[in-house]
């Protein structure tokens, strides 16, 4: 949620079109549909208009798939826990997306 | 992500602190313990991390500038701290900290796992020193009743993981860019 909020207020400044999607994880707590109605949230807070897509399959391929597809400019993720330590650590989604997208991703810390 | 693997095996008899020790380029090192609630000590660390050579950093430790290397030191200290001293300064730090939101409700350090690091200032490294702190440490540790110790290093720091290795660690699966290892004491 904080890469969100990062996003909209980038876009908002930039004057930018944003798309919004929710991915299928099953390693978190909230589902897909919470997920989503709290972008829509987001979103209405922030007063921004944007398209929020649901996708579903492997996580890390769909959204580099769409993203290239539609020919997206920018693709802007998450990712950065920190371990107990204050390593950071990237989640697989997050390698998957900065390895295989031919788009530039953009990785909010 | 609780889901580490431990070897069945524990790994004991490691020196404990204090201790001097003379590195390889003769100049007397002291080992001991760091301390919570000493001012002195929590300044003197934060000291060496101002010193420390940002191009060294690994996966986003130690911060930079001196405010964030205090906040990112502050928590490290209710943990488990060895520091390596040559005359006033420090010149190495060894840390455990527990994988747990509320460290004050831990019974006994054996419940928890605890995550280590270690850093050793530029002009210290490569002279037996962290292989020095590093069991150290452990030992340390082991009389505290720490059981399970864990880390992550960067794929490609071979050195490294080769010196988890020789101190008994052992590879245990990989978290993305990350090798994760692990050692049991007890």
């Amino acid at each position: 949620m904080k890469t969100l909020h990062a996003t909209i207020k980038r876009t908002l400044e930039a004057g930018d079109t944003l798309t919004v999607a929710v991915l299928e994880n099953d390693g978190v707590k909230r589902s897909q549909a919470e997920m989503s109605e709290e972008v829509h949230d987001c979103l209405e807070e922030a007063g921004l208009e944007a398209d929020v897509r649901l996708l579903s399959g492997d996580p890390g391929s769909e959204l580099v798939t769409v993203a290239e597809r539609e020919a997206f400019d920018q693709v802007v993720i998450g990712g950065g826990e920190a371990s107990p330590m204050g390593k950071i650590r990237l989640g697989p989604i997050t390698e998957f997306v900065l390895l295989n997208s031919p788009t530039t991703v953009t990785l909010v810390r | 992500m609780n889901n580490r693997v431990y070897p069945d095996e524990p790994v004991g008899s490691f020196p404990t602190p204090p201790a001097t020790i003379s590195d390889k380029f003769d100049r007397p090192i002291e080992i001991r313990p760091l301390e919570a609630d000493a001012p002195d000590d929590a300044d003197a660390l934060a000291e060496m991390y101002v010193l420390f050579d940002p191009a060294d950093r690994a996966q986003g430790i130690p911060p930079t500038g001196e405010k964030r290397i205090r906040q990112w030191i502050e928590p490290l200290l209710s943990g488990i701290n060895i520091a390596a001293w040559h005359e006033d300064s420090v010149v190495g730090h060894a840390t455990l900290v527990p994988d747990t939101d509320d460290p004050a409700a831990l019974e006994t350090n054996a419940d928890v796992d605890w995550e280590l690091a270690i850093f050793v200032l530029q002009e210290y490294q490569e002279a037996g020193i962290g292989t020095q702190l590093l069991m150290n440490l452990l030992g340390y540790a082991s009389e505290q009743g720490v059981e399970r110790v864990w880390l992550t290093v960067e794929r490609w720091n071979a050195p490294a993981i080769a010196l988890y290795e020789r101190v008994g660690f052992e590879l245990c699966g990989a978290e993305s860019f990350e090798q994760v290892m692990s050692i049991r004491l007890a």
